[in-house]
C-alpha cells in the first residue's frame, strides 16, 4: 500500500523536521522499507539541509568576537560619582560588545564635526527653546543610543544649554550638545564611540578656524568645540572630561 | 531663556546626583540582558549574516540591534530567552530601518563574494564567504534563507521559527520544504564542482 504513496517535498519537510503527525510518520517509515526511490529522495533532502547546517556553522566560526561587557553595578554607596562608575560599566556594555571588530574609524570624524559647527551662528541656536520635559527626554534618549549617561552632565560656566541631537558618522551615533557661551557662540560637545586606545590628556587643536578640545577616554572620542576667542572652553573641556571620566 | 536653559541642567544634576539614574528601565532586565548579550552575539549576527546576506550589513545589523536591545532593555523578561528576543528585534530592524536602504544601495542582492572586500583573499577552509558553495547557498531567497537557518541550524521547531519571524506556522512549512528542495537542487547540480 504505502509504495504507493506519493509523498510531497512538504510531506517529507515535515518528516523529517519531525513535524509530521504520527499517521504521517508511519505512512512514510512504512513506504521506506521498499521504496528505494523514496529514501534517495528523502537522502537527498537531507544532506542538502546538512551542507547548508555546516556552512553556516563555519559563519559562528568567523563571527565578530565581543568585547568583555562589564556589567553595571547596582547603585551603591552615595554620590554622584557612584553614577558615573555605574554610567562607565554602562558605557563599555553598549558599545564594547558592538564596536569592536568594525570599528577602524579614522579621526575624521572631528573633522566632519568642525564642518558642521562651522556652519554654526548665533541665531541657529538663539532660538532655541529647551523645555525641559523635551530637554529632560532628548537627553534621556541620547543617553540610552550611546549608553552614556549624559544627563549627568554638570553644568559649566559660560556655557548655557541649548539642546541635544543626535547625529551619526559612519554609522555610528554621535551625541551632539550645543551650547551658547556667554557671548553668543555656538559650542558644541560631541561625542562618539570608538575602540581607539585611550587618550585621556585634552589635545587642543584648531579645526575649521574654532578651538577644539578632544580627549578619548573610557571608549568614547569627546570633543569641545566652539569660537577660538573663548577663554573659557579649555576650562569646559576639563569640566566634562572629568565628568565623564571614570571616577 | 538662557536662566531657564541651566535651570534644566541644574534640576538634572541636583536630582540625580546620588544615584544613578534609572534610564534603562528595569535593573534585572538590564542586567539580565548585559549579561546575555555577549554568550548571544555570535548567533545575533550570524541570524543577521542568514538575514541580510551580506557581511557588512550584518555587521552593522548586529550592532543596531545590540545598541536597540540595550535601549529596551526594560522589555525583555528575565528568564526568557533573549536570543529569541534579539532576533526577533533584529528582524524588525532589517526590515524596519536597515533592509530599504540597503537594498536600495546595492540594487538588490548582491553576493558575498562580490561585496566582501576583505575577505578576497585565496578561499581557505576559514574564509567562509569566499567560498563558491557559500555564494551558492545565499541565493536562496531572504526569506527561506532565514527561516531555514532557524530550523536548520538554530534547531527551533516549527512554531518557534514562526514566531520569532512573527509568520504563519504554515509558512515557515513552506518556506523549508521550499529551501530545502532548491538547496537539494543546488547540491545535485554542484556534485563534484564544490569541495
Amino acid at each position: 500500500m504505502t509504495d504507493r504513496h506519493v509523498f510531497s517535498d512538504d510531506d517529507l519537510s515535515l518528516y523529517i523536521d519531525g513535524e509530521a503527525p504520527q499517521a504521517l510518520v508511519q505512512a512514510v517509515e512504512e513506504a521506506l522499507d521498499s521504496d528505494q526511490p523514496l529514501a534517495t529522495r528523502l537522502d537527498a533532502l537531507k544532506a542538502s539541509q546538512g551542507q547548508f547546517a555546516d556552512l553556516y556553522a563555519d559563519v559562528l566560526k568567523v563571527a565578530p568576537p565581543p568585547l568583555a561587557i562589564p556589567v553595571t553595578k547596582p547603585a551603591a554607596v552615595a554620590g554622584w560619582q557612584t553614577g558615573l562608575v555605574g554610567l562607565a560599566a554602562g558605557i563599555a556594555l553598549a558599545v564594547g560588545v558592538i564596536w569592536t571588530r568594525t570599528d577602524n574609524s579614522p579621526p575624521g570624524w572631528k573633522a566632519a564635526v568642525a564642518s558642521y559647527q562651522a556652519l554654526y551662528v548665533t541665531e541657529t541656536l538663539a532660538g532655541v527653546d529647551a523645555a525641559q520635559p523635551a530637554t529632560d527626554e532628548k537627553l534621556a534618549d541620547l543617553s540610552a543610543v550611546l549608553g552614556l549617561d549624559l544627563t549627568q552632565l554638570p553644568p559649566v560656566d559660560g556655557l548655557n544649554y541649548k539642546r541635544a541631537q543626535q547625529l551619526g558618522f559612519r554609522g555610528k551615533p554621535l551625541g551632539q550638545i550645543t551650547f551658547l557661551n556667554v557671548d553668543g557662540g555656538p559650542v558644541a560637545l560631541c561625542i562618539i564611540p570608538t575602540t581607539k586606545a585611550d587618550s585621556p590628556e585634552i589635545t587642543a587643536e584648531t579645526l575649521e578656524g574654532l578651538a577644539a578640545f578632544s580627549w578619548i577616554d573610557n571608549g568614547y572620542g569627546v570633543l569641545l568645540i566652539g569660537p577660538q576667542d573663548d577663554d573659557n572652553l579649555r576650562g569646559a573641556a576639563e569640566r566634562f572630561r572629568t565628568a565623564l571620566k571614570d571616577v | 531663556m538662557i536662566r531657564q536653559a541651566r535651570s534644566v541642567l541644574h534640576y538634572l544634576w541636583n536630582t540625580c546626583g546620588g544615584k544613578t539614574i534609572r534610564i534603562f528601565g528595569k535593573k534585572d532586565s538590564r542586567q539580565a540582558v548585559e549579561q546575555g548579550l555577549p554568550v548571544c552575539f555570535a548567533r545575533l549576527w550570524r541570524f543577521c549574516v542568514a538575514l541580510t546576506g551580506q557581511r557588512d550589513l550584518a555587521d552593522d545589523l548586529a550592532q543596531m540591534t545590540c545598541l536597540r536591545a540595550l535601549e529596551k532593555s526594560a522589555q525583555f523578561t528575565p528568564g526568557t530567552h533573549l536570543d529569541r528576543w534579539l532576533f526577533v528585534m533584529a528582524r524588525r530592524l532589517w526590515l524596519n530601518e536597515l533592509r530599504k536602504n540597503s537594498v536600495r544601495a546595492a540594487a538588490g542582492f548582491a553576493h558575498m563574494e562580490d561585496t566582501d572586500v576583505a575577505d578576497q583573499k585565496p578561499a581557505t577552509e576559514t574564509n567562509i564567504f569566499a567560498r563558491e558553495v557559500f555564494a551558492k547557498v545565499n541565493e536562496l531567497p531572504e526569506a527561506q534563507r532565514v527561516t531555514a537557518l532557524l530550523v536548520f541550524v538554530e534547531g527551533y521547531k516549527y512554531a518557534e521559527a514562526a514566531d520569532i519571524l512573527d509568520i504563519p506556522i504554515g509558512t515557515v512549512m513552506s518556506r523549508i520544504s521550499s529551501a530545502r528542495k532548491a538547496l537539494a537542487a543546488q547540491l545535485e547540480e554542484a556534485t563534484g564542482t564544490d569541495s
